[in-house]
């Protein structure tokens, strides 16, 4: 008994070595998917910036270089998403 | 045939880890993705089978097989059944299993969480797992079986039982949550060991490991101070905290480990520190399985130790591999790791991070050299030093309030950097006001440390209010909320950092308890019937002395007065001393125990020991101690929980996000 | 100053002043409870100098008096392999300490007896005992 629910397992582990050769998805999707959380960061990280400034805890000079770099990197990025969504 | 099917899942789960781990190695080389499912299948089935050998040890514990020498170690037919079940980790090969038991949970989730993500980084995240949990099935399957058989010629009617002092709800639970806390680092490690190798140059992974670092830490944190209470609750030295080797074992990886956890923001919102980082989740890493020998390979001499085992140098070479591999990993990695940003000016928020980490792994450095300092001086010079709390102490003291002062200092710092003017408007408040505590301190007759500690502990809650102050300020100016409502939407956009400030005013709270100690005050005496004592300005009068046989054990209990300078009562303590197995002819198996009683107000403690009892002369001996501010440790506990807690709570953002 | 050299100056130089105080504390420390040597018993017997020690040993069985007029006034004799140390402590004693305990001592050793002010046993023998000794078995002739 104890014998084929070994061999159960064991069959179950090595299964996907049988199958057909498998499309990776660590390229594009991989890479899609870490775009779009990214963006999503960079959005909060423009709101976190904003009240930083308001707080007091970055001054007007580091505020807008700051900014401005995150928007830029933003702007990159959804470019980026268009294109390979679009291929 | 239990323990049979137990040893013969651990033998399965490491051949099942040696395949998994080639199979990824093959994957990692040739990129054929169906063998990555299969290395993750098994992957998955070591985990399960690690499962099921721990569920089937702890029925062996609970139905007292006592043909499993493990069982019949540390149970008996006498133990209540929780503390069967705790027994899982109450010895060497029992906790080791225990060790690989959290670890396989941990990877099953952490498997279960990234199922569709980081597809390069995951095979090597996947090997570094597994070769950690093989290390600790190889040392279950041929060093310290917890399923071997007792190797007796006769029938165990009994077994051993669980030593009295490990018979405690908070003894019970203070090693797994430890445990929890010690193995948790793993995964955060594994993931920095396959970025590093995979080159992943992105922060997303960053933000899923400060989840699992700070879920770590947070069971790291109740490790350790539950351990301190019990101490001070059951040992009856008056303290908490010893400097023993396993305390520092467990002290080394949460220094790091919190050092970790600041510098990691800056690595996720600056892409800055990285090499830093990295190399400091690894030494958490190294520290948590260095810790892991110290507690269970008994080379320092510590009431947690066990007897020497081969166990000692099977670890130090694990600790050495896990070294060396790292420090090369590092070292060629340096190149790709260099971070474009730098940090620009001394007086910012960033380099205010970089200061307490470097305070942080200073003292753990000095706390680590304590620790083995014996065993140094012993290989080098052949005497053996021992290393008492008084070294730690005037060591760390110092270090300590260099780190208090960081924590006020951090917040009132700006980003990238702060202009003078800004510096003077935000530093004039705490520090005049710290600046008038000092005065008063001082004219209170404070001396010392006490007066740097107390007046930094003033400086950093007014800063970490004036922090909350402003933040509350900016959104009442910019959308007109009140000031409940814009501190309630500041906590919940920000909770990590507001948390995190929760959890500063928790280590305030635990320093001024750890100044308390200065005023400590401790005697001992014996009295008789209506004879009495003092200590300081509080009196104890022994008012009776009672006997009482209860089911399983002796007790001797007294009955002391306690009153205050004018006579005034203040409590009555009851402490015991009790005699477990009174019945056992032979007087040198008899267990003595002391159950002391405390009276806990937020001034202080009084402490009671009852030491020994002269029956002929009907004279008991007593050790009181006052304990100023002791309470202000266990308030600064619950702070730090909450703390993190708030840190901790899922938003809906979040979700999307990790 | 580039920003990132005075970084770099200011971390170096408390790693310095950091590195230089742990070494320092190491050599004086501020209590002589700091820092104690562990010898052992033979070593203390042969030892003139009369500087704070710390030793390991078991109880030897029935040297244990206690003083008639303070309980917390003990004597007993320290054995480890074949030499004896007569010991002599005042204070609250540990639970576990009794006739075969293992315990370690840290005083001062002064005209043919050690004055020990601390007192501490090692983990418990009857819960570490040797399973393959019949006699740890046999607690079931006791009614709990």
């Amino acid at each position: 008994m104890l014998f084929c629910l070994f061999s159960l397992v064991f069959l179950y582990s090595i299964w996907p070595l049988f199958k057909g050769i498998i499309f990776n998805p660590s390229n594009s999707q991989d890479t899609l998917d870490a775009l779009e959380r990214r963006k999503t960061i960079l959005y909060r990280e423009i709101q976190y910036i904003d009240a930083e400034y308001d707080i007091g805890n970055l001054n007007k000079e580091d505020y807008n270089l700051t900014r401005t770099e995150l928007v830029q990197e933003t702007s990159d990025i959804i470019a980026e998403i268009k294109l390979i969504s679009s291929n | 045939m239990t323990p049979v099917l137990g040893s013969v899942s651990l033998s399965l789960a490491t051949g099942f880890g040696i395949l998994s781990v080639i199979l990824l190695s093959l994957y990692i080389r040739s990129g054929d993705y169906r063998l990555f499912l299969a290395g993750r299948r098994m992957a998955i089935i070591v985990s399960a089978l690690v499962i099921i050998a721990t569920l089937l040890l702890v029925k062996e514990l609970i139905t007292s097989n006592f043909d499993v020498d493990y069982v019949a170690h540390y149970t008996s037919i006498e133990t209540p059944t929780i503390y069967k079940f705790t027994a899982l980790w109450a010895g060497q090969s029992g906790s080791l299993l225990f060790w690989v038991f959290i670890l396989s949970i941990y990877s099953l989730i952490m498997i279960f969480q990234n199922r569709n993500r980081y597809h390069r980084m995951m095979p090597w995240v996947l090997c570094v797992i597994l070769t950690v949990q093989l290390f600790f099935l190889i040392l279950t399957n041929f060093i310290t079986n917890p399923f071997e058989p007792t190797n007796a010629d006769f029938v165990i009617a009994n077994g051993l039982g669980l030593n009295p002092l490990l018979q405690n709800l908070t003894m019970a639970i203070h090693p797994p949550v430890l445990y929890l806390g010690f193995v948790g680092f793993t995964i955060p490690f594994a993931f920095t060991f396959a970025a590093l190798l995979t080159n992943e140059k992105g922060s997303l992974w960053v933000r899923s490991i400060r989840r699992w670092s700070l879920v770590t830490w947070l069971a790291l944190s109740c490790g350790i101070i539950l351990g301190g209470w019990w101490a001070y609750q059951e040992l009856g030295w008056g303290g908490y905290w010893a400097w023993d080797p396993v305390e520092n074992a467990s002290f080394m990886p949460w220094l790091t480990g919190t050092a970790f956890l600041h510098s990691i923001i800056i690595q996720e919102k600056k892409n800055m520190l990285r090499v830093w980082n990295t190399i400091l989740i690894m030494l958490t890493f190294a520290l948590t399985i260095f810790g892991t020998f110290l507690t269970r390979s008994g080379v320092m001499s510590s009431v947690h130790s066990f007897t020497e085992s081969p166990l000692g140098p099977i670890f130090l070479a694990f600790v050495a591999i896990i070294v060396t591999v790292c420090a090369i990993l590092v070292f060629q990695g340096l190149p790709k790791m260099k971070s474009d940003k730098h940090i620009e000016s001394l007086t910012s928020r960033e380099s205010g991070f970089l200061f307490n980490n470097v305070v942080f792994v200073t003292m753990c450095f000095a706390v680590f050299w304590g620790t083995i300092f014996p065993v140094i001086s012993e290989a080098v010079r052949g005497t053996k030093i021992t290393v008492g709390p008084p070294f730690f102490n005037q060591v760390n003291v110092p270090i300590g309030l260099l780190l208090l002062m960081l924590t006020g200092v951090g917040p009132l710092l700006a980003w990238r950097r702060t202009s003078r003017s800004n510096f003077i408007k935000y530093f004039s408040i705490p520090v005049g006001l710290a600046l008038i505590a000092a005065i008063v301190f001082l004219l209170f007759g404070f001396r010392g440390y006490v007066v740097i500690s107390l007046t930094l502990s003033v400086f950093v809650v007014v800063a970490i209010i004036t922090e909350f102050k402003r933040g509350i300020q900016a959104r009442v100016n910019r959308f007109g909320e009140s000031s409940f409502v814009a501190f309630r939407t500041m906590v919940r956009k920000n909770r990590s950092r507001y948390g995190g400030y929760f959890v500063h005013l928790g280590i305030v709270l635990m320093f001024i308890g750890f100044t308390g100690q200065a005023f400590n005050l401790k005697k001992e005496f014996g009295l008789g019937i209506n004879d009495r004592e003092h200590v300081g300005d509080i009196n104890f009068e022994l008012k009776q002395l009672r006997e009482e046989e209860r089911p399983n054990h002796f007790a001797w209990i007294a009955e002391l007065l306690v009153t205050g300078k004018d006579g005034n009562s203040i409590t009555t303590l009851l402490p015991e001393k009790r005699i477990y197995f009174h019945r056992d002819p032979n007087p040198d198996r008899r267990q003595p125990h002391s159950e002391l009683d405390i009276h806990t107000t937020l001034k202080g403690d009084i402490y009671s020991v009852f030491s020994s009892i002269d029956t002929d002369n009907g004279i008991a001996f007593f050790q009181i101690m006052i304990n100023p501010l002791v309470q202000f440790v266990w308030y600064g506990g619950y702070m730090l929980v909450l703390g993190t807690l708030i840190a901790l709570w899922p938003s809906k953002r979040e979700k999307l996000l990790t | 100053m580039a920003p990132k050299n005075k970084i770099v100056i200011t971390v170096t130089g408390f790693t310095l002043v950091a590195l230089f105080w742990i070494y320092w504390v190491s050599v004086n420390p501020i209590d002589e409870r700091a820092m104690v040597k562990f010898i052992s018993v033979q070593e203390i017997l042969q030892t003139e100098d009369n500087e704070r020690v710390r030793i390991g040993g078991v109880v030897a069985d029935g040297s244990i008096t206690l003083s008639s007029t303070n309980k917390l006034e003990v004597a007993f004799t320290l054995k480890e392999g074949d030499s004896f140390l007569p010991v002599e402590f005042i204070g609250t004693r540990p639970d576990l300490f009794k006739n075969g305990a293992e315990v370690i001592v840290e005083g001062l050793y002064q005209e043919g007896s050690f004055h020990a002010d601390i007192l501490q046993t090692k983990c418990a023998s009857r819960y570490e005992g040797d399973l393959r000794d019949a006699s740890s078995y046999n607690l079931n002739e006791i009614e709990i």
